[in-house]
């Protein structure tokens, strides 16, 4: 027998009040798990959107909302005639209701710009020109909006076809509408103005000249930041907000699980208040009694924390498959994430264990011989 | 870029007052922040009646101290689109307004039929065009939360020569961000008729707070109506013909003043 | 006196009687005093009495008289109020490893045996040799020799809500000899057992004190236990009322 055994043995003493105490931590650490995930998801999908473009640097204004603020198209001319930029493609991208959808991404490129290369025609073909009136969908959004080639779709004031349904090779490309900027901008009333510029640097800059470009470009174009791809939304005020709402919403449901554990391991030193007095009496140090409690609450952290990533990861699994969020979400379930979910179960743990076992270490052993 | 239902939602729910002024200030300031002259705004509006539909809508509003005017276009569904209501009032003469049936139907409304449901939804007509924060009883009547949020009651009355369905309206405006959080319409008889709540308040380009979404109950019928804002478009050039009965027929995006 | 070899305490030389050295002092007490509730309750109201090495001294006396307060005091499970009490010449008040005294010197056997339910009779054996460098394997067979020799080897993995009130009494034993004490304290041994099991525990105890040539107090009530031991000391009122050899 290990001193691990006498741990275990604890925990296994009252099985439906571990088991409780488990859920409650697990629900906890499962909240960590689900909204941290999906928000960090949410920040690698874009990244991974970039990626797929071929953008190097994205040039754009995020202030507090979730879509970037307009400037002039006329910026991307001017970064376009810097040395080291290879190409430049401007978009305007919005987030806007479409049709009964609440809330779709709409992202009308630069006729001709690279932007457009990366998208793989599923079905129907690409627009025939910049005025066509037409859009293609990611595969994702033609689900959403329940389109298919043919199709009308009110953008706005107009009434454009679906030509194309394509796969654009990351969640968010798959859950936009694709459409001309041209276009775009004549059906908004948005003539001259684009809210980003995906930019292409000249091949082989190192990280370093990357970020020297970028300070080229923030000179050149004062109107909006550009940022090297894939960290220019963690630069954003609200996805700053909604990650921090993700945390923070995640650790109030980790306090419960505090206090559950807590109330577990203090009924745990009442109940054992005499096996605990023994065992000071036939000379256990009161140091060993404290490690005791602390290793207990910290294995109940743990496998709360262990149940509690399985149950987020399942629970997103499940939201995932809900016809209203279906394609929405891209969780980044990666083992950072696990590992500090986990660890977190393990110091809420041995944190809720510290008033139990401070009252565990002040029982006198004279208590053992009385009953 | 969005946000979502501002000078839409500041003429259901108006902004900005400063704690501690008395009611009349507050109100003024709340009026005159609804009055902020031409905009475009793209609404999704829910409507969760006996009957359910979505409708997609395109707003244009002028809003000066004298005179409101302002129409509803439905984009989407393709059934409805190019619905039209026309609604104007000028200082406390009785609003008037035209209704638009594709392809060719155009019926005037008179102050008789303010209170009838715009485009099906539990808002009426008068709801749309209506300022109760320039009526000549003002009071602040209590304090309340709302939300969690601490807000004060402002009771607005109308004068003799103001006409308006409702005896009073109540809002209530949390003073910390100058956001009115809910509106309370009243008949005569007492009777509560309509009740306008925000959940969502985001922060405007002009760092003002608004209304993100509004979620408008007609407490008789037991119905609801949801606005959720999709964009908004300050600085809009519009033609005056936009604006009658003639030109409201025709859909068409707005172009921004400051190009 | 401190052995942590397991084999060594089962090859302790049994005392010689012929010895001209006087055996070694191993509890002292002068004007001994314990009260509770800030002196409302006096448990020992000033006792003294010397112990030596090998003694098998029975205290008895009435309930209440202060029979167990005085075997707290001599495990270190409690301090005295007042007045001096010296293990092998130290205050124990004064002693740096309360806890290190209690696993290493002192063995101690309960009337209501206080096994822990959730661990097997070899489990709880085991118990007392965490505060000792011994290794897992070692525990374990220092465990199973010591339920052997109290007649359990056939009991090792049963929990203790499977055992009699006698094995379990025997486990207890076991767990107190468990890091080879030199004294054995015994609170009523006997007392939640028949008279059956009260004669074989109490040969136990007699015989396993005198192989290891441990010094055992035990507390009783009952006369007939008394005068298996070497010394009576009587208590009456927090007070030793009589203090003689066995007749």
């Amino acid at each position: 027998m290990t001193f691990f055994t006498i741990i275990v043995r604890g925990l296994q003493r009252r099985p439906v009040r571990t088991g409780l105490t488990l859920v409650g931590i697990s629900i906890g650490i499962a909240a960590v798990v689900a909204l941290v995930g999906i928000s960090r998801g949410f920040e690698a999908s874009w990244a991974t959107g970039m990626k797929v473009r071929g953008t190097d640097i994205v040039v754009s204004n995020m202030g507090s909302a979730l879509a970037p603020k307009p400037f002039s198209a006329t910026v991307r001319d001017r970064i376009a005639k810097l040395p080291q930029v290879a190409d430049a493609c401007a978009i305007y991208a919005d987030l806007t209701s479409v049709e009964d959808a609440s809330m779709m991404v709409v992202s009308a490129r630069e006729w001709g710009g690279f932007s457009w290369h990366n998208l793989k025609l599923i079905s129907g073909r690409m627009p025939h020109d910049a005025m066509e009136p037409a859009v293609v969908l990611g595969q994702t959004a033609a689900e959403v909006l329940k389109k298919k080639v043919g199709d009308p779709l009110q953008l706005e004031t107009k009434e454009l076809t679906v030509t194309g349904i394509v796969d654009g090779g990351a969640m968010v490309e798959n859950g936009s509408v694709i459409l001309s900027l041209a276009l775009f901008q004549n059906i908004t009333g948005n003539e001259g103005r684009i809210n980003v510029i995906d930019i292409r640097a000249a091949p082989g800059l190192t990280e370093d000249e990357m970020k020297h470009l970028c300070e080229q470009i923030n000179t050149t174009a004062p109107e909006a930041r550009a940022m090297v791809a894939g960290e220019h939304l963690g630069n954003s005020q609200a996805f700053r907000f909604i990650s921090a709402m993700s945390w923070g919403t995640s650790l109030l449901a980790v306090i419960v699980g505090v206090l559950g554990v807590m109330n577990t391991m203090l009924m745990t030193v009442f109940e054992r208040k005499q096996e605990i007095c023994i065992l000071l009496a036939i000379g256990w140090k009161p140091g060993r009694v404290i490690r005791m409690i602390l290793w207990e609450s910290a294995l109940l952290g743990f496998l709360g924390g262990i149940v509690g990533v399985v149950l987020g990861t399942l629970a997103v699994k499940v939201l995932e498959t809900l016809p209203a969020i279906h394609g929405m979400l891209e969780p980044d379930f990666n083992a950072g994430l696990m590992a500090v979910a986990v660890a977190l179960a393990v110091i809420v743990g041995v944190l809720s264990g510290l008033y139990p076992a401070w009252r565990s270490s002040r029982l006198t052993p004279s208590l053992a011989m009385q009953g | 870029m969005k946000l979502l239902l501002t000078p839409f939602c500041l003429a259901l729910l108006a902004v900005s007052a400063h704690a501690g002024e008395p009611a009349t200030d507050l109100a003024a300031k709340l009026g005159s922040m609804q009055q902020d002259g031409a905009s475009l705004v793209r609404l999704k509006m829910d409507v969760r009646g006996t009957t359910k539909f979505t409708l997609q809508l395109q707003i244009k509003q002028r809003r000066t101290s004298t005179t409101t005017e302002i129409v509803y276009q439905v984009l989407w569904p393709k059934e409805r689109a190019g619905e039209a209501v026309l609604l104007r009032k000028t200082g406390d003469q009785a609003a008037t307004g035209a209704v638009f049936t594709p392809p060719n139907k155009v019926s005037m409304l008179d102050s008789s039929q303010m209170k009838e449901a715009l485009l099906g939804s539990d808002l009426s007509y008068a709801d749309g065009v209506e300022n109760f924060f320039i009526w000549k009883q003002q009071a602040i009547v209590g304090t309340e939360m709302v939300n969690r949020v601490s807000c004060d009651i402002l009771e607005s009355k109308p004068g003799r020569s103001q006409r308006s369905s409702y005896s009073s309206v109540r809002t209530w405006v949390d003073r910390r961000r100058d956001v009115p959080l809910r509106i309370e319409k009243y008949l005569s008889s007492g009777q509560l008729v309509r009740r306008i709540d925000t959940t969502r308040v985001a922060t405007n380009d002009k760092n003002q707070s608004v209304p993100a979404n509004l979620t408008v109950s007609d407490i008789r019928h037991g119905s609801t109506t949801d606005l959720n804002g999709a964009s908004v478009k300050h600085a809009v050039n519009f033609s005056d013909r936009e604006f009658t009965p003639a030109g409201f027929m025709e859909v068409v995006p707005a172009r921004s003043a400051a190009e | 006196m401190n052995d942590t070899n397991p084999h060594a305490i089962m090859k302790q030389p049994l005392p010689d009687s012929s010895a001209t050295t006087p055996p070694a002092l191993v509890f002292e007490a002068r004007g001994l005093k314990k009260d509770y509730d800030d002196g409302r309750v006096q448990a020992l109201r000033g006792v003294n009495f010397r112990i030596t090495q090998g003694e098998f001294v029975a205290i008895i006396g009435p309930s209440g008289c202060g029979k167990t307060t005085l075997l707290q005091m001599l495990g270190a499970l409690d301090l005295p109020s007042a007045g001096i009490l010296h293990y092998r010449g130290r205050s124990i008040a004064e002693l740096p490893d309360p806890a290190g005294y209690r696993a290493r010197e002192i063995g101690i056997i309960f009337q209501a045996f206080h096994l822990l339910p959730t661990f097997t009779a070899v489990e709880n054996v085991q118990m007392p040799m965490f505060e000792t460098d011994r290794p897992e394997l070692s525990r374990t067979e220092r465990a199973v020799e010591l339920l052997k020799s109290v007649g359990l080897g056939h009991r090792l993995d049963h929990f203790p809500a499977k055992l009699s009130g006698g094995e379990k009494q025997r486990v207890a034993i076991a767990r107190s000899l468990a890091n080879g004490p030199s004294v054995l304290l015994a609170d009523e041994p006997t007392g939640n057992l028949d008279s059956d099991n009260t004669k074989s525990i109490l040969e136990l105890i007699i015989r396993l004190r005198r192989e290891q040539n441990m010094t055992l107090v035990l507390v009783t009530h009952d006369l007939n236990i008394a005068r298996m031991a070497s010394r009576t000391v009587q208590m009456k009122d927090g007070l030793i009322v009589a203090d003689h050899p066995a007749t």
